[in-house]
């Protein structure tokens, strides 16, 4: 049996420990093999036998330990994360963070003409830089293990992917027909809410789940494990992502109407001050207030907007292209309120859901230690 | 929680953590060294694997127990080779975990050999 080729099968197998504790030992644990074996191979092949198999047989009690050992060195970094209250940012990370918010209001207020809108009611010539300056951010976020600045890209970066490539995708599998008959002209005005209720509640539950499938397999990886920790210690970490994913949304919203941007701007802004405040309140109730404020004011501001330009639309038009009653205008403006305002009211709902789990396992925790 | 408390929390140790301790007690020692000491104190009952020592290393380092030794450390085939000492802290808790077996033992001794006789 030939020592080197022995070595050489160890050190691979050294491989299989957590990072850390092979960047301090595997070295040492190599040459210390190395001499075991080149002792028992001096006294006889059956002693050096009997060497390779005890070690084969204590490494994987061993790799056990040790990545239980770091795991809980990680949850306990996490812990002490949290600990720190309140997030201590600069100012230059605090406006890192909430660029992701104030870029786009920035974007609106600067083309004040009603040009052409691209995707989500910026110009069309800002898409491609808003695109750049996204993934910039994300993989800058990603190469720092996914600080908390980095959340909110997270989730814009979730639900432009999902909106792209899923959401797609599902609309390709359902029939046409159904698409072509959804629409308030086809069914009548109750029908028409509650299955928009229906469909932009399956939209944002996907999308939740969607983060929660990309949190776990972040967890796969050991560099974003902490992060992970600091979700399960922490749910508002959670929710401060769906916030990010609220941006897009709220945009969508105003996608199709040229006369509210000053409201898109006012939306924008709500969610930047939630974004802030959340970043500075110590404790989580205050930092859920933060973010369910900002969200609540910013689809306040978007409704407003949104119910303005369509009633401005709608009355401008009743009687010519419309061709409806006064009493049928005003139907279709509550029907265009109740539409806008189910997106919000989903968001809010999602971003509470955290908060809700986090609740429940509270409880369940409190009902087994009394033996209930 | 005072020294001493702290200490007495850390009892009993394993054999193992036992017999590495007590290794290093003359001075500084690397693994090898380490592993082959442990089977000669335990008249060969205790056998280290590689990955046994460097996790019960590893936790000692974590616990500050013990220490790497710069001054000892030796050069041999062109490679590093570390060497591991015993703190303070880590001499303490030797120190304790011998008096409480000899507690043990002198505890023991007058009933077995009231028995003997």
């Amino acid at each position: 049996m030939n020592d080197n080729w022995l070595t050489w099968l160890y050190k691979a197998l050294l491989s299989l420990y957590p990072a850390g504790f092979r960047a301090e030992f595997s070295d040492e644990m190599g040459e210390v093999f190395s001499q075991i074996a080149e002792d028992a191979r001096s006294r006889s092949r059956f002693a050096l036998v009997e060497v390779v198999l005890a070690e084969l047989r204590d490494l994987p009690a061993s790799i056990l330990h040790a990545r239980r050992q770091a795991r809980r060195s990680l949850r306990a970094a996490a812990d002490s994360l949290h600990r720190m209250a309140p997030v201590e940012l600069s100012w230059q990370e605090l406006l890192a963070t909430l660029a992701v918010f104030l870029l786009p209001a920035a974007a609106l207020l600067l083309h004040r003409t009603p040009r052409e809108a691209g995707a989500a009611g910026l110009d069309a010539a800002d898409i491609p830089t808003a695109a750049l300056f996204l993934i910039a951010m994300l993989v800058v976020g990603l190469l720092r293990r996914l600080p908390l600045r980095s959340l909110p890209y997270l989730g814009v970066m979730l639900v432009i992917s999902a909106y792209l490539f899923l959401f797609q995708w599902v609309a390709d599998l359902v029939s046409p027909s159904l698409i072509s008959n959804f629409a308030p002209g086809a069914w009548d005005r109750s029908t028409y809410l509650l299955l928009k209720v229906i469909s932009t509640g399956m939209l944002w539950l996907t999308l939740f789940c969607l983060t929660l499938l990309v949190i776990a397999l972040l967890a796969l990886y050991n560099r974003f494990q902490p992060l992970c920790w600091s979700i399960r210690h922490d749910w508002s970490l959670l929710s401060f992502i769906l916030h990010g994913e609220a941006v897009f949304a709220l945009l969508l919203l105003v996608e199709h109407h040229r006369y509210e941007r000053p409201f898109a701007i006012a939306s924008l802004l709500w969610l930047a001050a939630g974004a802030w405040f959340y970043l500075r309140s110590p404790q989580r109730w205050k930092r859920a207030i933060a973010l369910l404020g900002g969200l609540a004011l910013g689809a306040w501001a978007v409704a407003s907007g949104v119910a303005f330009g369509a009633g401005e639309s709608l009355f401008l038009s009743s009687a010519t292209a419309l061709n409806i009653s006064g009493q049928s205008t005003l139907a279709e403006l509550w029907t265009e309120a109740g539409r806008i305002l189910v997106i919000p009211i989903w968001i809010l709902l999602v971003l509470l859901l955290p908060a809700w789990y986090s609740r429940l396992t509270a409880l369940s925790r409190v009902f087994r230690n009394r033996g209930v | 929680m005072s020294t001493d408390t702290a200490i007495e929390s850390q009892l009993p140790l394993t054999e193992a953590t036992f017999f590495i301790l007590l290794s290093l007690a003359p001075g500084p020692r690397h693994g090898y060294a380490i592993m082959k000491d442990v089977k000669s104190l335990s008249q060969e009952r205790v056998v280290l694997s590689t990955g046994t020592l460097y996790s019960a290393l590893k936790r000692m380092l974590e616990q500050d127990w013990i220490r790497r030794s710069n001054l000892a450390e030796k050069k041999t085939n062109g490679r590093v080779r570390k060497a591991y000492t015993l703190t303070g802290l880590g001499q303490a808790i030797l120190q304790a975990e011998v008096q409480r077996l000899e507690g043990l033992v002198s505890a023991a001794q007058p009933r077995m050999l009231r028995d003997a006789a």
